[in-house]
């Protein structure tokens, strides 16, 4: 298993555990305890271990990290996340204007919410595609 | 002049035309305060078909570029798509602290914000193709 695998499997394991880990806190919180569905989104905090990703997968000087096959791996993986994150951030941008109305108003919320999504969006089918395209199981090599 | 460096001139005209048009399209809609689902049946077909057209005649026009227009077209797709996700970033962190977490904005403020975002887009990665070749022809 290369660097780019590891960093998308650890992608993968903490933006699904934050997305669990608020769906929980959502229906246990919401639901049994009827506290505000606002503090469940708390479990995204942990998306923030993410930041530890240079330090956890360093470079190793001494080897070639990065071919031609990884870079096109990468860049489709990049493209294809994009390509979806246009459609949502379209829908996302767009929906809201077209049922509030122009002259509604939104809360300034909604608009870090809307970048934040994107971004955990971008996260998630760029580790999925990464790993497709390595292939899901290690090879040994 | 190559097609690449035709193509980001067209994309710069088309996209400050596409801004021209846009403005008065929106102001018309805000004075209308068009909502509802039945207004977004046209932007749908409009968005989907566009974007379909304009899809298949990127892979088209891909196929007949060679490895270094290639090269530069990635190089500045990359450097466009880091300044869109840059001003997103700015542009909604910045409404959010400067007007207030719980103040409302004009719903209005969305579809400003993505084709701002996306006119910026066109307009970096269009102006990156450009450098690129105008550099490349000044080492030659």
């Amino acid at each position: 298993m290369n660097r780019m695998q590891k960093i998308a499997w650890f992608t993968l394991i903490v933006v699904s555990l934050a997305l669990g880990l608020s769906v929980i806190a959502f229906s246990i919180g919401y639901f049994i305890f009827g506290l505000p569905a606002i503090r469940a989104v708390a479990g995204f905090g942990f998306i923030g271990i993410l930041g530890l990703t240079p330090v956890l997968f360093r470079k190793d000087k001494s080897k070639v990290q990065f071919d031609e096959r990884d870079t096109a791996i990468q860049r489709k993986a990049v493209g294809l996340s994009y390509a979806i994150f246009w459609v949502l951030f379209v829908a996302a941008a767009m929906i809201p204007w077209f049922i509030i109305g122009p002259n509604g108003t939104i809360t300034t919320n909604y608009l870090p919410w809307m970048v934040f999504g994107g971004m955990c969006v971008v996260m998630l089918l760029q580790s999925i595609v990464t790993l497709n395209e390595y292939g899901w199981k290690t090879k040994g090599d | 002049m190559n097609k690449l460096e035709k193509r980001a001139w067209g994309n710069i005209g088309g996209i400050i035309l596409c801004a021209i048009i846009a403005r008065p399209g929106i102001w018309l809609m805000v004075i209308i305060n068009a909502k509802g689902p039945m207004v977004m049946v046209p932007f749908w077909i409009g968005g989907l078909v566009g974007g379909l057209v304009s899809y298949l005649h990127n892979i088209k026009q891909w196929a007949k570029l060679d490895e270094r227009e290639k090269e530069i077209a990635t190089k500045a797709n990359a450097l466009s798509r880091c300044v869109f996700v840059l001003f997103l970033y700015c542009t909604s962190f910045i409404i959010f602290f400067v007007i207030g977490a719980k103040n409302p904005v004009p719903a209005y403020i969305l579809p400003a914000l993505f084709l701002s975002g996306l006119f910026l887009m066109v307009l970096v990665r269009s102006a990156v193709i450009l450098l690129q070749f105008a550099k490349e022809r000044h080492y030659e």
